[in-house]
């Protein structure tokens, strides 16, 4: 019954949207009572855009920095939020979260004028560090969860069994929370890859991702050239999962493989 | 004379301020297995984790062959430890667990032969590539005592190992954990609050309570004569008195009426059950609301009445 619902849901809300959106980018805008055209129309106005392609590069390549600088401060945070008893933990984990609470807009501004400061300004660095301010919350929320899955005495067992921490890390650790770090890469590289207004403002312009573009395109009203553009904006962050989990599987080496051979 | 294997001297801990226990002294030869007993929250689990390396004496100092056990990083201390639950790695198979920490030390080969002889003297090598969460609890605490072992440990410290099992897997598992450490001649210390397990398990008790060491002993001296109230009260089936005396309860005997010549208090009368033939009363003392078990012959089940003891059981504690 709840699997029915699962798959019933699923189909209703993610798979005709998707099918539709597919169909819509090879097809001449509908009119009432006559068959589509097929047309690849929009496909071609997209990547006659030589923009497109270097854009779509650029963005995967921000995204996938912001996804990896999220996993190296977060999963340290995580950790030290989830196994360790300090004062003002609490406190520290409501810090964390609030630059979601703060208008986009509002970091951007201030952002900008270091950013100009430290030469940053303009430059994709520039960007792949403002992108961080609406992913790091995520990730350290998402990454506690799952040290909070592994009890404290698991890792004590394994200091107990001789294993270093870099090793207690890659054996134990990082398998436990496979799960977790690949909703925090899959969250991070969407944010990053959706941001506008922060690539705009620190970006100025010299740095153009697939939404400095995608906007502009949006006041053409072209379905068809639209919905061609949609779907290739969802293949970056299809791109970018496929390449974090290709790197996961190298540094867990066998584990990774096996444990999803079992799930 | 030989020297001890194991030689505890003043430990003690604080943890921001509190003191958890403080000026614990003993020590152990080679192969001895220590039971270590007493209520919860005395700090028995801390002490093993100090002795371990996982947390830290604030004073003493700890000799393990005429060595500074304290001195050495938790990677080098040859010191292993089994925890309350059996925590094998849910990812690794049976055989990988086992391996995990000889791997480390020893290279991969050499762990999975050890591994394999070990989990087949202990009647687990048809379960070799199952994932943790196929075994059973025993199984699974059982790996887990393996996986210390493997790695020759010169003290091995098990936690309360049995905590989280059911009482029949409980009993049976005693019995093959004290052969199993025996055979190794494994140096060990023992936590646990059951007093049965206590005297099963372990060559010597220590009772722990308040933190110190109220008394180390053998089981038999433990039970029949005990140094104070607290050990009295934990380990042995007497009646407290005072500070200074105390009855053995097989001697009390509950009455209808006062007896001339005899100690006695008022108590109410709770239950009854049998043991080993017996007829055991459960009786509630009305001036300290505790609870004693004595033998009730007899006599009828009056909801009130009195516990009576003949001065010649009367003992007195033999406080050092």
């Amino acid at each position: 019954m709840k699997k029915n619902i699962f798959y019933m849901s699923s189909v209703i809300f993610f798979l005709i949207p998707v099918l539709l959106l597919i169909l819509k980018s090879i097809t001449a805008p509908w009119r009432s009572g006559n068959l589509p055209d097929w047309t690849l129309r929009g496909w071609e106005t997209v990547f006659q855009d030589s923009r497109v392609i270097e854009s779509m590069a650029i963005t995967l390549g921000i995204a996938l920095a912001v996804a990896l600088i999220n996993l190296i401060v977060g999963i340290p945070v995580a950790k030290a939020l989830s196994h360790r008893s300090f004062k003002l933990k609490n406190t520290l984990e409501v810090l964390l979260l609030l630059p979601l609470f703060l208008p986009v807009i509002a970091a951007a501004m201030g952002l900008h004028i270091t950013m100009i400061r430290l030469g940053l300004a303009n430059t994709w660095i520039g960007v792949t560090i403002v992108h961080l301010v609406p992913t790091i919350p995520y990730t350290i929320k998402v990454l506690k969860a799952g040290y909070d899955r592994i009890p404290q005495d698991m890792l004590n067992q394994g200091r107990m069994l001789k294993a270093g921490v870099w090793h207690a890390f890659r054996t134990i650790e990082l398998p436990l929370l496979i799960p977790s770090i690949r909703s925090a890469i899959f969250l991070a590289v969407t944010i990053s890859a959706g941001q506008y207004v922060l690539t705009a403002i620190i970006g100025g312009g010299s740095v153009i991702t697939m939404p400095i573009i995608y906007y502009p395109f949006l006041q053409s009203a072209d379905d068809t050239v639209m919905s061609a553009f949609s779907v290739a904006f969802v293949l970056i962050p299809a791109a970018a999962v496929l390449i974090a989990e290709a790197a996961a599987m190298a540094l867990a080496g066998r584990l990774f493989i096996k444990r999803r051979s079992i799930q | 004379m030989t020297l001890p294997y194991l030689e505890v001297k003043n430990v003690s801990k604080q943890f921001d301020k509190a003191e958890i226990f403080k000026d614990l002294s003993f020590s152990l030869k080679k192969g001895e297995i220590l039971s270590l007993a007493g209520p919860s929250g005395t700090g028995k689990s801390t002490l093993l984790r100090c002795l371990a390396g996982l947390d830290h004496f604030s004073n003493g100092e700890v000799l393990i062959e005429d060595t500074d056990l304290l001195a050495m990083q938790v990677k080098k201390r040859p010191v292993g430890m089994v925890f309350q639950q059996a925590l094998l790695f849910p990812h690794l198979t049976l055989l990988e667990n086992v391996a995990y920490g000889k791997k480390i030390t020893h290279g991969k080969k050499e762990a999975y032969e050890m591994a394999h002889s070990y989990l087949k003297e202990v009647g687990l090598e048809n379960h070799v590539k199952q994932y943790p969460h196929e075994l059973s609890g025993g199984q699974q605490q059982r790996a887990a005592l393996v996986r210390a072992m493997l790695l020759k440990p010169k003290l091995l410290l098990l936690d309360e190992p049995f905590s989280s099992l059911d009482p029949g897997l409980r009993k049976e598992l005693r019995e093959w954990v004290r052969s199993f450490l025996k055979k190794e001649e494994m140096t060990s210390i023992f936590v646990t609050h059951d007093k049965d397990e206590a005297m099963l398990l372990g060559d010597r008790t220590a009772v722990m309570a308040e933190g110190r060491l109220q008394q180390i002993g053998l089981p038999h001296e433990l039970y029949h004569t005990p140094h104070n109230a607290l050990v009295a009260e934990l380990y042995s089936d007497v009646i407290v008195l005072d500070e200074a005396r105390y009855c053995p309860a097989e001697k009390a005997s509950w009455r209808a009426e006062r007896k001339d010549g005899h100690e006695w208090f008022e108590a109410e009368w709770v239950n009854e059950t049998y043991h080993f033939g017996r007829r055991l009363a459960h009786i509630r003392l009305i001036s300290t609301g505790r609870r004693i078990t004595i033998p009730a012959g007899e006599s009828g089940k009056e909801a009130s009445g009195y516990v009576t003891i003949p001065p010649e059981a009367i003992k007195y504690f033999k406080e050092t």
